[in-house]
């Protein structure tokens, strides 16, 4: 009987995203959590005196270019070696795409497999042959799949995949292939990486992304870690999922449908809150919050969004015992319309203004460019991907432009300030 | 729309009140309430009535927020109507009030024209607060006649300050040249923290470089160290040769010195010392032996001319013994002295005592007034029973006079009790009715949880179901028993399960079947099979068409017909015969073949012919079987049906009838509990009744007033009588006893008081003989008897005294005189001369005596002993003289020699060879330490080999190399812990992954702030757009009318307002009436400014209500500082706006009502009080 740990992505330094901190948010608990990740990888290892660790790929940040990070992880390995453990690894995309992956002279247990061609490691004590190959390009369009060996036969055979197999959405298509390519390999294990979310595609044989070991920004929800399993005389048991996360990102999701006020919203709100910090166990939690539903509401928090995101977060301090860090609040929610509008008047032109701005794209145009000396100052990072905030992104800018009503209406409603 | 009627359900401080805004026409409707009448509570009522009752209401004190209720009767402008009651709560909060079920929002929004809460508010609404808050806006904003359109339009007040703290929020997080806002602060921090990231950040070359670097240095470090060894080692062996040569060299003459002294003696090392020791001692005793001879001779001349008195000193201890004596002797006298005047003193002191006693000194004899010892312990006794008796006198005299008080004040209190009255009855009834507890508590809880139960029962009643009849039907029903129930349920179970199972077996057999045909088709499909039947058949054609053949060979007998039919048509000739006959042999045997190799397959065939006429039977049977079981099972069921038809129910399955059943009887159950609680209830009721009664009676008898209320407060009026009662005899019992006692005690006191007068006497007669036995008058009181007593005690110890010095001069004066003779008799024996003379001189000389005669004995005795000494010491000298001259003869046997002189020079000799000896050692010893582990013949030689003049050149070359390479080791260890460090500093630290973190948190926060400066500046340039575009289209009606309501506000002090076009904005001026004058705005008093500002507000609304479905406008309190005449100008111009919409008037202030009956048309206004 032996065990092996199959575990991919571990993105070795890659910084929380766009986390803002605030006074009374568990840095110190949150620094490093990648890190912290790995180390529980290796402590998982040496505990359950696993004979094997198989890393399907991606261990640093492409763009990253911190050496120290490669030491880090040949520590890390070097902890495996001496506990009698071998690392089998794969390149994925992004350590295509660093330097660091050439330079750094791995310790003696560790086979990182050619991005060549395929290439079998036969561990004969274990009766395990496992089949891997490398990213050579940080864009691998071949089916790598395709290429690999047949099964040795009278062994466990064990695939290392770093792929999109179809139907993966939110990650590049790299070296593609279908579910059928693995499943008629005649491998016993597909041990995949890329992917950042786990998931089992095909129990027998057993294809599954081990998913990344540690969340890294709103959209990396939930448990993260790596699959433990058992393989007694060459007959697998269910491999078992071991969380491995040192810090949590949890998505809380609070209906607000006929909610009045904002404080009814943050009320609403704090249950789900406990909940996710239970979640966490003992864990930080970094919780985004989505607020949906028709309310009224709605122009209370929409017009001064950053208040009552504090007064979310100052909750959110009671109920979590410094474990928890509202990470961001999101509005979805809106104003319930009874479908007449009022005829004219002062506060019926700002409304007829903002119509004619949220239809009228020249119209937007010429808001958007009120405001040129300050987009040309806003950084890179936030003019990347689908949140960028700049007028090529007008879904983003207009949800922006949904807060003027409010905020006027507010502000007229308080008197004088 | 128009508000008809509020009605204020449950509101505030009203319950079920109602305003009513009738009448024709929309109207201007007054409502006056004074302070504390509920005139906000009332403005909010209408307005929550709108829009929803706020979630933490304040109007909840009185009504709990379930409760609150606020309804309307409105009426559309055309002409529909909605009545609505608006209850509290999160959703369908808007009700029906007759159906009490929800109404749609949407139609009540559609009544309000679409106006939302917040321009109901402000459109819809102003109060003093407003109007002064407008007109400052007015004045601070210098006219810009924008911002008033648009302000007033909405009812806004605040839009100008709404517009500056836009702009300076806008300020504060960005400007685009800035370095202060939040923005570029955050941006440059940023850019410090990315680049302090980069900076850290450590590239894979400079590790790899580090790491070679330390590698080739640490080979260098070995090849240095190895070099380092080898020339060490060589310079070692120089220094030591070097060193060891002058060493070797002496050995090498000290060794031919030795070799001339091989035959002197080996003596040993104390020899000389010893030698030297014993020739000195020999000379000091030979000394010794010749002093102590004559020291002797002196002594013994000195002891004989030495001579002792023995007589004296025979006396010793007599002489010592005298002399101490005659010390104390001396002594005696002085206190002879004293005594003899102490004997005087005491002897005056005793005569003075008798003559104050008044007795005669010289006669009387003291012994005789003597008191014996009885007599006064018995004056002492009575003289302390005197004292006790007036004590207790007193005290008897005081208790006598405590008591009389005491009965005085009881008889007081006694004659004020009132008598007591008979409670017995009373009490008892009481009791009684205690014992049966609190009765009305029982009533009330048995009251509610009949109730509960009630509505528990009925609710249970409604969740189950089905039941279409009433509680009270319900508790007489009896539904089917469960074992009814359950026999249904198991035969519908078992009939279908039945009716299952039929199907199943005919699907089967028809699967079979379909199997069977199969299988008989593949088999017919595969080939021919022949089988029993079709042999059978074609040999008896053979046997036929062989009896032809017979018939024709034997008998020539051919029978044409059979043949051409047997030949089957080929002709009837033996030819046709024969071909017929050879084919079905042929046939015969083909088929007899065929059978026997596919044996197998014929078998199958006919046992499948077979298994199918089977399956088809059993298959029609199962048919007929299903047909009549599905007539079973419907039958069961129409029975089940008819089981509930008696009570008009239609049942589902058994199982959801039996739990439907359990339900109905635990609501059954219930009921029967509920009766019961009734019944309680009856009986509780009318036990309390009674028992009320009973208490009543009881007061009646006592002629107590009864109490009203239940039995109760009726039994607590008994308790207080009862304890009354009791009181008062408790009180009476107390003063009849302490009377009582009192009585007892003052007889006690008398007693006490006769017997003290008894003693009193007695004591009298024991008293009188005894004074007159001190010579006192029996009248004398212990005072003076005592002060005789004590002058008798003094005179007594005065005589002791005299008595006692006396004994004491007697005893000295015999001591004397015996000292004296003991003297003399010793004198006459040893110093007969001083006999006569005085005592001092006696004894002084008789002690010089004996002190000289000790002195001569001490000296003769010291020089016997120094004699006996030196005798002694003489005798050891000689001893020693003897044992010296043996050891000198030993010493000169040791060197081997006879004579003395001889001695000495054998001794030098031997001297000299130890000393060479010792100098070889120390030679050999240096070059031992110096040879490295050879021995030193090989050492000695190596030494002598070597060439003495190159050994330090070359050792100083070798030291030269030694020290360069110590050099370079030390650079090399240098730049060996330098890399060190540099690898050690890149130990996979994660500074440079924090800062990323670090960025990414404040990227976070930048996105939030960049949102905020976005959304800011939309609201800022949306306002601002909003606001020119509705000048622009509302400005010239607008104007005109606000500057016609202006003008008759302002009581014509101002004809009207113009806009002024200035060099930037439009500007609003005032027109003086009396000239041209324009006056800007700012120049305006404030209440002026109001007075234009509410003639916008009211111009805007017109404008408003001319397009929209009309809004009630409701005014709060507006004219408060408005002089009359403004006031009524201003009522005027709200009556005419009633012509438009309903407007409501709130006041607290009487006088406006009186102002607005004055001056507005009674068609009109619509005056109520709250």
């Amino acid at each position: 009987m032996f065990k092996f740990i199959h575990a991919a992505d571990l993105h070795l330094d890659s910084p929380l995203q766009k986390l803002e901190r605030y006074e009374g948010v568990p840095v110190d608990e949150v620094r490093g959590a990648t890190r912290h990740a790995l180390e529980n990888l290796v402590d998982l290892a040496l505990a359950e005196e696993v004979a094997l660790v198989i890393l399907a790929g991606d261990l640093y940040d492409g763009d990253w270019k911190d050496y120290n990070t490669g030491l880090f992880l040949n520590a890390q390995m070097v902890r495996l070696q001496e506990g009698g453990v071998r690392v089998l690894l794969i390149r994925g995309n992004h350590d295509a795409a660093n330097t660091m992956t050439k330079s750094l002279r791995l310790p003696e247990n560790v086979r990182s497999f050619s991005e060549k061609r395929p290439e079998t490691e036969i561990l004969e004590d274990l009766g395990v042959a496992v089949h891997g190959q490398s990213f050579a390009s940080r864009a691998e369009t071949d089916n790598l799949a395709a290429g690999y060996p047949d099964p040795v036969p009278g062994m466990f055979n064990i695939g290392m995949l770093h792929s999109s197999v179809t139907g993966r959405e939110g990650h590049e298509n790299y070296a593609p292939c279908s579910l059928e390519t693995l499943t008629l390999k005649g491998y016993d294990y597909w041990a995949l990486g890329h992917a950042h979310t786990r998931e089992i595609l095909s129990r027998t044989p057993f294809v599954a992304y081990s998913g990344n070991i540690q969340g890294r920004h709103a959209r990396e929800t939930g448990p993260r870690g790596c699959w433990l399993v058992t393989v007694d005389d060459g007959i697998m048991q269910e491999p078992e999922f071991r969380e491995l996360d040192t810090v949590r990102w949890e998505l809380v999701s609070v209906d607000l449908t006929g909610a009045r006020t904002g404080s009814e919203a943050v009320d609403r709100a704090v249950p789900e809150l406990g909940a996710a910090v239970e979640r966490g166990e003992e864990r930080p939690v970094i919780v985004r919050i989505e607020m949906g539903g028709g309310c009224p509401a709605d122009v209370e928090l929409r017009s001064d969004i950053r208040k009552w995101e504090n007064e979310l977060r100052s909750r959110a301090q009671e109920i979590g015992r410094g474990r928890i860090w509202v990470e961001k609040v999101v509005l979805n929610t809106r104003a319930p319309d009874h479908g007449e509008r009022l005829g004219e008047g002062p506060l019926q032109e700002i409304m007829a203004l903002l119509d004619e701005l949220e239809a009228d794209d020249e119209t937007f145009a010429g808001l958007c460019a009120e405001l040129e000396g300050f987009w040309a100052k806003v950084p890179p990072e936030l003019r990347r991907g689908r949140d960028s905030l700049a007028p090529g992104n007008p879904d983003r800018i207009r949800d922006l432009l949904g807060r003027v009503r409010p905020l006027l209406l507010d502000r007229f409603e308080r008197g004088e300030a | 729309m128009k508000l008809n009627r509020l009605d204020l359900l449950a509101f505030g401080p009203f319950t079920n009140r109602s305003l009513v805004f009738g009448g024709t026409g929309h109207g201007l409707h007054v409502v006056y309430g004074p302070n504390e009448a509920g005139k906000s509570s009332a403005l909010r009522a209408l307005r929550q009535l709108l829009y929803g009752i706020d979630h933490k209401s304040g109007d909840g004190f009185l009504h709990p927020y379930e409760k609150m209720r606020v309804g309307a009767l409105l009426e559309h402008s055309d002409g529909r109507t909605l009545e609505c009651v608006r209850r509290k709560g999160r959703s369908n909060t808007l009700l029906d009030p007759e159906e009490d079920t929800p109404l749609d929002e949407g139609v009540l929004h559609n009544f309000l024209g679409g106006v939302d809460q917040d321009g109901f508010q402000k459109m819809f609404g102003i109060d003093h607060a407003d109007l002064v808050r407008g007109g400052r806006e007015i004045l601070a904003g210098k006219g810009d006649i924008g911002r008033i359109l648009f302000s007033a339009g909405a009812g806004i007040s605040n839009l100008q300050s709404v517009q500056e703290t836009l702009e300076k929020q806008v300020q504060e997080l960005f400007k685009p040249s800035g370095k202060k806002p939040v923005i570029n602060t955050a941006l440059a921090r940023i850019k410090e923290v990315q680049a302090e990231m980069r900076s850290l950040q450590l590239s894979a070359g400079k590790w790899a470089g580090h790491d070679r670097e330390l590698r080739k240095t640490m080979k260098r470090r070995e090849e240095v160290a190895a070099r380092l060894r080898e020339a060490q080692r060589q310079a070692g062996l120089l220094e030591r040769i070097l060193e060891g040569l002058p060493a070797a060299t002496v050995r090498r003459e000290i060794l031919g010195r030795l070799d001339a002294l091989r035959d002197a003696p080996l003596l040993a090392d104390d020899f000389s010392a010893r030698r030297q020791k014993t020739a000195s001692d020999l000379r000091v005793a030979e000394h010794t032996v010749t002093r102590v001879g004559q020291a002797l001779d002196s002594v013994r001349e000195r002891l004989n001319a030495c001579e002792v008195p023995e007589t004296v000193l025979a006396e010793e201890a007599r002489i010592t013994g005298l002399y101490q004596t005659y010390g104390m002797i001396r002594k005696a006298d002085e206190d002879r002295k004293v005594r003899v005047g102490q004997l005087g003193a005491a002897r005056r002191g005793a005569e003075a005592i008798l003559r104050d006693l008044g007795h005669d000194p010289g006669t009387t004899d003291p012994d005789s007034l003597h008191l014996p010892r009885t007599e006064r312990i018995r004056l002492k006794e009575l003289m302390d029973e005197d004292g006790e008796l007036r004590i207790e006198v007193r005290q008897n005299e005081a208790t006598l006079a405590e008591l009389g008080e005491q009965r005085r004040v009881l008889e007081l209190e006694q004659s004020a009790l009132k008598p007591p009255r008979g409670i017995a009855g009373l009490k008892q009834t009481l009791e009684r009715v205690m014992k049966l507890g609190d009765l009305e508590e029982r009533c009330s809880e048995l009251r509610l949880s009949i109730t509960r139960e009630q509505e528990l029962a009925h609710a249970a009643m409604l969740r189950a179901g089905r039941w279409k009849g009433g509680l009270e039907e319900l508790e007489a029903v009896s539904f089917p028993e469960p074992e009814r129930i359950d026999i249904f349920a198991e035969r519908l179970q078992a009939d279908r399960a039945e009716l299952d199972r039929a199907g199943e077996r005919e699907r089967d057999l028809r699967q079979r079947l379909d199997g069977v045909a199969d299988q008989i088709q593949r088999l017919a499909g595969e080939e021919d099979v022949p089988v029993e039947g079709d042999l059978r058949v074609i040999r008896e054609s053979r046997t036929l068409g062989w009896k032809m053949i017979r018939a024709a060979w034997l008998e020539g007998r051919l029978a044409g017909e059979e043949v051409l039919r047997y030949a089957d048509g080929c002709g009837s000739d033996p030819g046709a015969l024969a071909a017929a006959y050879e084919q079905v042999v042929e046939e015969c045997d083909r088929i007899a073949d065929r059978m026997r190799t596919r044996a197998d397959v014929v078998a199958r065939k006919s046992a499948l012919l077979q298994e199918r006429e089977s399956l088809e039977r059993q298959h029609r049977e199962s048919e007929v079987g299903i047909r009549e079981q599905e007539e079973r099972l419907k039958r069961t069921g129409q029975e089940w049906t008819g089981l509930w038809a008696e009570h008009g129910l239609v049942p589902d399955s058994p199982r959801e009838m039996s739990a439907w059943v359990r339900k109905m009887e635990q609501v059954q159950a219930q009921l029967t509990g509920i009766r019961e609680r009734r019944g309680e209830l009856d009986l509780v009721e009318d036990r309390a009744g009674r028992a009320g009664q009973e208490l009543r009676d009881r007061l009646e008898e006592l002629a107590e007033p009864v109490p009203p209320g239940g039995p109760g407060a009726v039994a607590d009026h008994c308790r207080a009588v009862v304890e009354e009662s009791e009181n008062l005899a408790a009180a009476a019992a107390r003063v009849d006893r302490d009377l009582v006692r009192i009585a007892g005690e003052e007889r006690q006191a008398g007693a006490a008081k006769q017997e003290l007068a008894a003693r009193r006497s007695a004591w009298q007669a024991s008293w009188a003989p005894l004074v007159r036995r001190l010579g006192l008058d029996e009248s004398a009181g212990p005072s003076l008897v005592q002060a005789v007593l004590e002058q008798l005690d003094e005179l007594g110890k005065r005589v002791l005294e005299q008595k006692d010095f006396q004994v004491r001069i007697d005893g000295i004066d015999r001591d004397a005189r015996t000292f004296e003779a003991e003297l003399d008799e010793l004198l006459g024996r040893v110093l007969p001369r001083v006999l006569g003379e005085s005592i001092e001189t006696r004894v002084a000389e008789l002690h010089g005596e004996l002190v000289r005669a000790r002195a001569v004995r001490e000296r003769s005795r010291a020089l016997e002993k120094e004699l006996s000494d030196l005798a002694g010491q003489l005798d050891a000298a000689r001893t020693e003289t003897v044992r010296l001259r043996g050891t000198w003869s030993e010493l000169c046997r040791e060197a081997g020699c006879s004579e003395r002189d001889d001695l000495i020079r054998v001794e030098n000799l031997a001297a000299r060879r130890r000393h060479e000896e010792n100098q070889l050692q120390v030679r050999e010893e240096q070059l031992l330490g110096l040879s490295g582990g050879l021995d030193l013949q090989e050492f000695t030689g190596m030494i002598f080999v070597e060439d003495a003049d190159t050994l330090e050149p070359r050792l100083e070359a070798l030291q030269s190399e030694i020290r360069t390479l110590h050099e370079e080791a030390s650079e090399l260890d240098q730049r060996i812990g330098t890399e060190r460090t540099e690898l050690a500093r890149m130990d996979g630290r994660s500074r440079a992954a924090e800062l990323a973190d670090e960025s990414q948190s404040l990227l976070g926060r930048l996105e939030r702030d960049m949102e905020e400066y976005v959304q800011l500046r939309f609201s800022a340039i949306v306002l601002k757009r909003a606001i020119e575009r509705y000048r622009d289209r509302n400005q010239g009606p607008l104007v005109q009318r606000a500057s016609e309501l202006f003008s008759r506000m302002t009581l014509g002090n101002f004809s009207g307002l113009r806009v002024q076009y200035a060099e930037k904005d439009p500007v609003l001026v005032g027109l003086r009436a009396d000239s041209r004058d324009t006056i800007p705005v700012e120049g305006m008093s404030e209440g002026t400014a109001d007075q234009l500002y509410l003639g916008f507000r009211l111009a805007g609304l017109e404008q408003y209500l001319e397009h929209n479905e009309p809004v009630p406008f409701v005014v709060d309190d507006l004219l408060i500082t408005f002089d009359d005449d403004r006031s009524r100008a201003s009522l005027q111009a709200l009556a005419e706006l009633a012509a438009r919409t309903q407007v409501i008037f709130f006041t607290h202030h009487a006088h406006l009502v009186d102002l607005a009956r004055e001056s507005v048309d009674p068609d009109v206004l619509r005056c109520q009080e709250i």
